[in-house]
């Protein structure tokens, strides 16, 4: 279940940043990817609420640690 | 009470410091921050004890709401509303209630009294706090604290006057991390380094650009095209050196208990946009906004697809509430417009661009963008701000930069000096030489702005070990602080 969400997530990072090598890994936060700021980020987190058909609470939203608790939380909500 | 004032350094501070080292060496931790919480209410007093009132009503009314969501989870978004209003109701009858007399006055012809009420210091700052806590209570990522931490949260005194607007979760588990109690002597000298350095900054950069700022502003319409920029770039400099130079002086207290709070101050004049300005300018503040207006508003506006139109409209409420945040006047509102714009603008591709020869050019259009800007902020009135601005793009000549120039004898030294020059010297050379300091004070500013930051100086100082050098001009810049800070007092003192 977590690597297909790790796939999927994958696709719409590059989509979203516009990279096709781009590589996701757990750690990851906006400081890694210099194109992920603010808008970016509501951005991305539109697309995955669309792809994946849930909805986030506005504190995940704002208070997201890094990509793996993004994919902690999208299995939450995907259930 | 201010940090840069001779009761702060030679009482308050080592006061508070025994105590709460003492306290902590004896375990007695919870003692210790209330203690602290104490102390920062002497603080918080000591210029009008009514003030407290208002403080501590504050953190009853926010600190009884989060109980009230505890108790009664089901009736959590009424408690949440009438908070808010509560917040922004006292903040908005203290700030902004004359604001709205003027203005039904204008517009009605009526001729309603104004109350003159006086701002209690720091409300906007601790009443931002709360909000950001309440928001988080509701949103339910906040648990509910105990009274002594959250008392402690909204009044530590490094950043109860002017921030940096500290979140909770940044600070409260740094104060029940009783491993933080024990005294260490690197962050200790570290606290040290970033107070000395902030105090440079306040007092014999920020309070000497003042001269010249208020000099300026106060004969506003003597201003020509020279002295209008002059001015500006002054108070360009007078700006960014008091308040980071104050959030250095506030970290490096915080470093004193053990504490790290949240850095404001990131070199913004180094920006390459007005996005990128904000992130590096009163940082807490923008994230503030980030977090409890922009992200929430931008989402909704995604989320219906909407996002070109929320992209426009998101920027503008925040820079609208920004700059109403800042002052209850015209010009805050039209300098908020003006940053509204520039973000609104900056979305374009061309001011992302950090390489090659169009660095210059974004450089230097921010730069330029944030020196008239901040000439509006400084106006206070639309006179004012028109009285600048019109010597800042027509072109006139008469001298006045001159006269700006011998403001600066009202700093000591300088007036020292000059006195001792006086009868040596020609009125021209006398004049000439007023303008040598100032451009040499433009001088050391620009160098310094250019240059490393204070937290990056204490970093590189900790990475090859404070060298003997650094000591003694630290030493000698703070002994150089504390002479100035007497010409303040004795100021003071023939006012009275």
């Amino acid at each position: 279940m977590r690597e297909e969400i790790t796939r999927k997530l994958t696709d719409i990072f590059r989509d979203v940043f516009d990279d096709d090598e781009l590589e996701i890994n757990d750690e990851m936060t906006a400081e890694d990817i210099d194109d992920w700021d603010s808008l970016m980020h509501i951005t991305l987190i539109g697309t995955i609420e669309d792809e994946f058909g849930i909805k986030f609470a506005m504190k995940d939203v704002v208070g997201m640690k890094n990509v793996g608790a993004l994919i902690d939380k999208i299995a939450e909500l995907a259930q | 009470m201010l940090f840069n004032s001779q009761i702060f350094i030679f009482i308050f501070l080592p006061l508070t410091l025994i105590g709460w080292n003492l306290l902590n060496y004896f375990k007695l931790y919870r003692f210790a921050l209330l203690f602290l919480s104490g102390m920062s209410f002497w603080f918080y007093g000591y210029f009008n004890p009514k003030y407290l009132i208002i403080l501590v009503c504050s953190i009853a009314i926010n600190y009884s709401l989060s109980f009230l969501i505890q108790k009664f989870p089901k009736f959590t978004k009424l408690f949440f509303y009438t908070g808010l209003v509560a917040n922004i109701g006292v903040l908005g009858y203290f700030k902004y209630f004359d604001f709205f007399i003027e203005n039904i006055n204008a517009v009605f012809k009526t001729s309603f009294a104004l109350t003159h009420i006086l701002l209690p210091l720091g409300i906007s700052f601790f009443t931002l706090q709360q909000v950001s806590f309440l928001i988080d209570r509701y949103w339910g990522s906040a648990p509910h604290y105990n009274i002594i931490e959250y008392t402690a949260y909204v009044t530590f005194f490094p950043q109860l006057i002017a921030g940096p607007i500290v979140l909770h979760n940044e600070i409260i588990p740094q104060f029940n991390d009783y491993s933080l109690r024990k005294f260490n002597k690197e962050l200790f000298r570290d606290g040290i380094i970033l107070f000395i350095l902030g105090l440079v900054k306040k007092v014999l950069l920020a309070d000497t650009f003042a001269y010249i700022v208020n000099y300026g502003f106060d004969r506003i319409y003597y201003v020509d095209t020279l002295s209008s920029w002059v001015i500006a770039l002054s108070y360009t400099f007078e700006l960014y050196f008091d308040f980071s130079g104050y959030c250095d002086m506030a970290c490096g207290l915080g470093k004193l208990f053990g504490f790290e709070l949240p850095v404001n101050f990131k070199s913004p004049y180094k920006s390459h946009s007005i996005p990128e300005y904000w992130i590096r300018w009163h940082a807490t503040l923008t994230r503030f906004f980030t977090t409890y207006i922009y992200t929430p508003m931008t989402m909704k506006g995604v989320r219906m697809k909407k996002k070109k139109l929320f992209s426009i409209l998101t920027p503008l409420v925040v820079y609208l509430v920004s700059g109403f945040w800042h002052g209850a006047s015209w010009t805050f509102i039209f300098w908020g417009l003006a940053q509204a714009l520039a973000t609104i603008w900056s979305q374009r591709k061309f001011w992302k661009i950090k390489k090659g020869r169009k660095k210059f050019l974004t450089w230097s259009g921010t730069f330029i963008f944030t020196v008239i800007t901040q000439a509006i902020f400084r106006s206070e009135t639309w006179s004012n701000m028109l009285g600048i601005l019109k010597g800042m793009f027509t072109l006139k000549y008469n001298g006045f930069t001159t006269e700006l120039a011998m403001s600066l004898s009202e700093d000591i030294l300088i007036k020292g000096f000059m006195t001792f020059l006086e009868g040596h010297i020609s009125w021209n050379t006398f004049y000439l030489i007023y303008i040598g300091i100032m451009l040499i004070l433009f001088a050391i500013a620009a160098i310094i702005i250019s240059r490393k930051n204070a937290h990056e100086i204490l970093a590189s100082q900790k990475e090859k070990g404070v060298t003997l050098g650094f000591t003694i001009a630290l030493s000698v810049l703070f002994t150089w602080c504390l002479v100035t800070l007497s010409q303040v007092s004795t100021f003071l003192y023939f006012n009275f």
